[in-house]
């Protein structure tokens, strides 16, 4: 039925996929940064205001701290080599669904590259379509100036959630992110703090 | 034998570092905590510019945010930090009014745990109040010319937060000049206050969310 399928790439062309194509996400690439966002994050009605702070501190490994105003911390993940490790996490936000949704979203968004299955591209967007257990994730870039734009993860038939990025400066940081679930009441946004 | 030597090395050089700090005797401690006490007594209201460091250790560089702290007696506090982004928190009758960047919330502080501790240990340890708590094991230091509690937290909640608070007071005023919170993994957050005026008349706008 074609109602069923995925319209994450309705309407856009297909083109041929090289061998050396590759989806890259630079945002969170570079261990010289400290990556400092005031975040918010909604879930299931509370919500959770405070610093998260993004740091790559091995080659394949990242270390994700979301604190209070105050100080304590609302939760510490490590992720390396596509596997997570939880160092704390407050009791409200320890909830199988409410963790998984956190370190299925964060490895997402740090993850630097990733091969090709499909590439489409229309007037705005080249987008690459990566392929990992059975899900997808599409690498929206722009056309003018190849930037990331938005990165969309869905089943077979239905988008779950998307990054968008906005607002990237020269040294490949992105000053806003939004990340925006479908199925599931969870919102984060981020937003870069000024030195 | 060499590891003996080391260790020995090591303490000596530890209890080196620490010179400064002289722990007060049981007799120091009670003057101290009466001057304290007496001091908090005076303070019914408490205006300070604050800084506030966040240090993570595997961060090149701490987090630093600003603002102003307004206490009003027994127990209303005001943290507005104008730095980095504008976010102000009211602690008043057993609620927390949010105003983050002119999107305003409150949270009731009696059905959430967490944050009715961390009200109750940031009004005391702003005036001071919290030296006779048997909700702390403390210990005092002298420092030059600072007095040093050290507080360790009896209570679960507050002990998951935070492994030690350590207070600061100047040793004329006898009111809090920092507040250091450690967390378990050694993380912790200094807040250093500055321009403190007491008894200043604060408006009652302030306190209004």
């Amino acid at each position: 039925m074609l109602g069923c399928k995925v319209a994450t790439v309705d309407n856009y062309s297909e083109s041929e996929v090289k061998a050396e194509d590759a989806v890259k996400n630079p945002y969170f690439a570079n261990s010289a940064i400290d990556y400092v966002y005031k975040a918010d994050i909604a879930v299931y009605g509370n919500e959770f205001s405070g610093i998260l702070i993004l740091k790559k501190t091995g080659i394949q490994k990242h270390r994700i701290v979301f604190t209070s105003q105050f100080g304590s911390t609302f939760f510490d993940l490590e992720f390396e080599n596509g596997e997570h490790k939880v160092n704390s996490i407050v009791e409200q936000l320890n909830r199988k669904i409410i963790l998984n949704t956190l370190v299925r979203d964060f490895s997402l968004l740090i993850r630097e590259k990733g091969t090709v299955a499909e590439s489409y591209y229309n007037d705005r967007y080249n987008v690459l379509e990566n392929q990992k257990n059975k899900r997808s994730n599409y690498y929206f870039y722009n056309q003018s100036d190849l930037s990331l734009h938005k990165i969309v993860h869905a089943t077979k038939r239905q988008e779950k959630f998307m990054i968008f990025f906005k607002d990237v400066s020269e040294d490949q940081v992105a000053k806003n992110i939004r990340i925006d679930h479908k199925n599931i009441k969870l919102n984060i946004e981020l937003n870069l703090l000024k030195k | 034998m060499l590891r003996f030597l080391l260790l020995s090395f090591l303490f000596i050089n530890i209890s080196g570092l620490q010179a400064q700090e002289v722990e007060l005797s049981p007799s120091e401690t009670e003057t101290f905590k009466n001057d304290v006490s007496t001091s908090a007594k005076q303070s019914k209201t408490i205006i300070n510019t604050f800084v506030q460091l966040k240090h993570i250790d595997f961060l090149s560089n701490d987090i630093e945010s600003s603002g102003d702290l307004y206490f009003k007696s027994p127990n209303i506090i005001k943290w507005s930090y104008t730095k980095p982004y504008e976010y102000s928190v009211i602690f008043k009758n057993k609620k927390l009014f949010i105003n983050d960047a002119g999107k305003k919330s409150d949270i009731n502080l009696a059905s959430n745990k967490i944050f009715e501790k961390l009200n109750d240990l940031i009004a005391k340890s702003v005036n001071g109040d919290m030296l006779d708590d048997t909700q702390f094991s403390m210990s005092f230091f002298k420092d030059k010319d600072v007095f040093v509690a050290k507080l360790s937290p009896k209570d679960t909640t507050l002990k998951e937060m935070f492994k030690q608070i350590v207070l600061s007071f100047g040793s004329k005023t006898y009111l809090v000049s920092s507040v250091k919170l450690i967390e378990p993994s050694g993380d912790y957050t200094l807040i250093n206050f500055q321009n403190t005026s007491v008894n200043k008349p604060i408006p009652d706008a302030v306190f209004a969310h």
